[in-house]
């Protein structure tokens, strides 16, 4: 079981959040209690991720129990309660991908970058991702940089190309 | 009159009439026949979540859930099918399986005939005597003791949602939720803070529909199974509610309090009627005591009876102040004694404050729960009347209109969608003209929002507390006959006071009497008097301070009547026996009254409940 995350503290590196950003999307939705997922969906849009504090705010301004968008963003992968980095990077490790060397560049994320899956580098650069099949066996292995494909990818050449990313 | 529709349907060969809207469930237990569910609990709309109550239908491909699944005519089920035992047998293993079940831990655990675990009782019914599956170890469940009354262990629960679903549905304070899904499903409070830092509010709803030991209360838990213990319909006399409760007692003590599922409170309690009520109290006064050279000295009743009425004799003129929550008969008895034993009017209540007036027709605790328009006026029910707060905040769920009138913010404001002042209700009369036209207009504006909110509903309930104006009451008399009211009473039994003329005032004379029965001082200081006669359940402040100290009955020891809110009179009754030198309040009247040399106009408790209810 993972701990659960602290109650002080956004996970957002304590950088302080606009909430107001988020007036414009209950407006819309005003009225809409079962409009959960889309609200979601639209905070996690403006904000990259959904913070407590939006989660609370969002409570409090349209009246929906608190547990009840907790349990939406923790049912589907989808939602993020943790700050993400600017790239995602996922890493397929479906069967084909696992055959043709995934695991070889699942380890160079951890060796050449220090990024176990599911984490977020300190500098909020980069969050890495394990998926399983990304529908592009052909040119496995593969990974998936923000939109772009890297077919029959190379340990050492995942970690140059993310390196140089911005 | 045309007669009520009926669905037949065919239930283990036995041929039942239901009602259409029913389910296979409800149906089959109208006529009698229990189809095992854990999920399922009658006061909880059907999830179908456990998937324990699978049966068999003619003409449905696969097992079907009983307890969501809709009666239609001509069906037949078979609930004990080789089939549908064979499916309950296996959802039972998983469910077993699916968290550390070790039930010899459980204070649930029983046999077959005594346990009180529901998981465990289909467990014995199906004859599971192995782990097809194992425990899960996989995880350390976790347990949380944060709060004061209930501990929630997670290796206990099987999901089943009641208490999420009581925490939504009756209490209305979404408190509990469900985090995760598949093997990671976990019921949490809030955004997966600990219970005692959440929004919970210790109602309990939870954990009186909990069917398994992951709720369990801190002070009945070990203390005896459901076949060991005594379950005694009574009133709490906690506040003016006076919910019904279900008394679990062992031994002459109080283990637990439940909601009653009949009563208007319709299972639900407060943390006050609930866990506060067998919190450890103070020292038990069991003898009457007299203040000797400055210390409080225990000594026989007779010598206490005939020092007092000494004292009562040789005084001018004698006040008396009463609890509030004493019951109808104790009140009327005390009264009684002033007006013709001790010729004194001074005589009033110790705290508390004037019930409201009766207006209109009076709305029942359902007619709360079921209004679409609630006008809530002065008063904090959230605080002082919590069972009707939630019933507000069901039917708050349920799109009622929430209207507040008051001059202070109160927990309801979140909920209003319309707030008001009380002078925008009421009449002003104040120069000069400038300030009259604007309160006229404040008043037109105020006045004609409410009516016309009231008017639009279908089901208007007004809640109205205590220190109104007349103005303000002539408005709420002037709304649509539609509406019923309900006064938000302060003080338990304010309202049976009332009816006997005792009110919370300042009461005059040399001696003083103060009949306070189990109520506790927090901070109230009782004024001084030359000689002073306090008739008290526990040692405390007020007892320290008197000349004289009698014992008195605890409310779960006391026999009568209270009247509460409703405007109904609630037989009270006694779940314990009092200890042997401890008498009823009016017992300990006519005692006195004897020595003082004249004799009350009754003898028996039958005949003051037979004066004054």
């Amino acid at each position: 079981m993972t701990a659960p995350p602290k109650a002080n503290g956004n996970g957002n590196g304590g950088e302080p959040l606009d909430l107001s950003q988020l007036d414009p999307i209950l407006d819309e939705f005003k009225g809409h209690k079962d409009a959960v997922i889309p609200i979601l969906q639209r905070t996690q849009d403006t904000l990259g991720y959904l913070p407590r504090e939006a989660l609370k705010y969002i409570s409090v301004k349209a009246r929906i129990p608190l547990n009840q968008l907790y349990g939406v963003a923790t049912f589907y992968t989808q939602f993020h309660l943790k700050r993400r980095g600017r790239h995602l990077v996922r890493i397929c490790d479906g069967t084909a991908c696992h055959v043709r060397g995934a695991p070889k560049n699942i380890d160079a994320m951890e060796k050449g970058l220090g990024l176990a899956a599911g984490a977020t580098t300190p500098d909020y650069r980069l969050t890495f991702e394990i998926v399983y099949c990304l529908g592009s066996c052909g040119l496995a292995p593969v990974a998936l940089v923000d939109e772009k494909v890297y077919g029959q990818l190379a340990p050492q050449v995942l970690v140059e190309r993310l390196k140089a990313l911005p | 009159m045309v007669a009520a529709p009926v669905v037949n349907i065919t239930v283990n060969g036995k041929a039942i009439s239901a009602r259409p809207g029913q389910t296979v469930l409800q149906a089959a237990a109208d006529a009698g026949i229990e189809i095992p569910a854990l999920c399922n609990h009658p006061h909880l709309r059907p999830e179908g979540s456990c998937r324990v109550c699978l049966v068999e239908i003619e003409k449905q491909r696969t097992l079907q859930p009983a307890c969501t699944f809709p009666v239609a005519d001509g069906m037949v089920v078979q609930t004990e099918s080789a089939k549908a035992v064979e499916s309950r047998k296996m959802v039972l293993q998983m469910i077993f399986s699916e968290r550390s079940h070790y039930c010899m831990y459980c204070q649930m655990s029983g046999t077959a005939q005594s346990t009180d675990c529901e998981l465990q009782k289909l467990g014995y019914r199906y004859g599971l005597n192995h782990w097809s599956y194992g425990p899960n170890y996989a995880k350390n469940w976790p347990i949380d003791a944060t709060r004061t009354h209930f501990v929630m262990d997670h290796a206990r629960c099987i999901l089943c949602r009641r208490c999420v679903r009581a925490c939504q549905q009756i209490a209305a304070n979404h408190t509990l939720g469900v985090q995760q899904r598949g093997f990671k499903t976990m019921i949490c409070a809030d955004d997966n803070v600990q219970f005692g830092e959440s929004s919970c509010v210790s109602c309990g709803t939870c954990l009186q529909v909990c069917p398994t030991g992951a709720l369990a209360d801190r002070r009945s838990a070990y203390r005896g199974h459901e076949s060991e213990v005594t379950r005694t319909k009574a009133v709490c006399l906690g506040c003016s509610v006076g919910c019904g409760i279900e008394a679990i007692t062992r031994d002459n003590q109080l283990l637990r309090v439940e909601g009653d599922w009949k009563a208007g409170n319709e299972g639900m309690l407060c943390s006050v009627g609930r866990f506060d009520v067998v919190e450890p109290k103070p020292v038990r006064i069991m003898w009457p005591m007299v203040r000797t050279d400055g210390r409080l000295v225990e000594t026989s009743w007779d010598k206490a009876l005939t020092f007092a009425a000494g004292k009562f004799r040789q005084a001018h003129r004698v006040a008396g102040l009463a609890s509030p929550r004493l019951p109808n008969e104790a009140l009327a008895a005390f009264a009684c004694f002033f007006h013709e034993v001790l010729m004194s009017n001074e005589v009033g209540l110790l705290y508390g404050e004037d019930p409201p007036l009766e207006l209109g027709q009076p709305a029942v605790l359902h007619d709360v729960a079921a209004s679409d328009c609630i006008v809530i006026i002065a008063g904090n029910p959230m605080k002082q009347q919590k069972v009707v707060g939630h019933l507000i905040k069901r039917a708050y769920d349920n799109d009622a209109r929430i209207i507040v009138v008051n001059d202070r913010p109160t927990e309801l404001d979140s909920y209003a969608h319309l707030r008001l002042q009380l002078q925008d209700v009421s009449y002003h009369g104040e120069s000069p003209f400038e300030q009259l036209k604007n309160t006229y207009h404040l008043r037109g504006t105020g006045v004609s929002q409410l009516k016309a909110a009231v008017e639009a509903a279908q089901r208007p309930v007004v809640l109205y507390g205590g220190g109104l104006t007349t103005t303000v009451y002539a408005a709420l008399r002037a709304l649509p006959a539609k509406v019923h009211f309900l006064p938000l009473i302060n003080g338990t039994n304010a309202a049976g006071a009332a009816r006997l003329g005792l009110r919370p005032r300042p009461v005059h004379g040399e001696a003083l009497y103060v009949m306070v029965g189990d109520d506790l001082p927090d901070g109230m200081v009782l004024p001084h008097r030359q000689f002073t006669l306090v008739q008290s359940a526990y040692r405390s402040a007020w007892t320290e301070s008197a000349d004289v100290v009698l014992p008195a009955m605890i409310w779960a020891e006391m026999k009568g009547h209270m009247i509460n809110i409703e405007g109904r009179s609630l037989p009270v009754a006694p779940l314990l026996v009092a200890p042997k030198s401890v008498h009823a309040c009016w017992e300990t009247l006519l005692q006195l009254s004897m020595r003082i040399g004249y004799s009350l106009s009754f003898d028996e408790i039958s005949d003051i409940s037979k004066a004054v209810v």
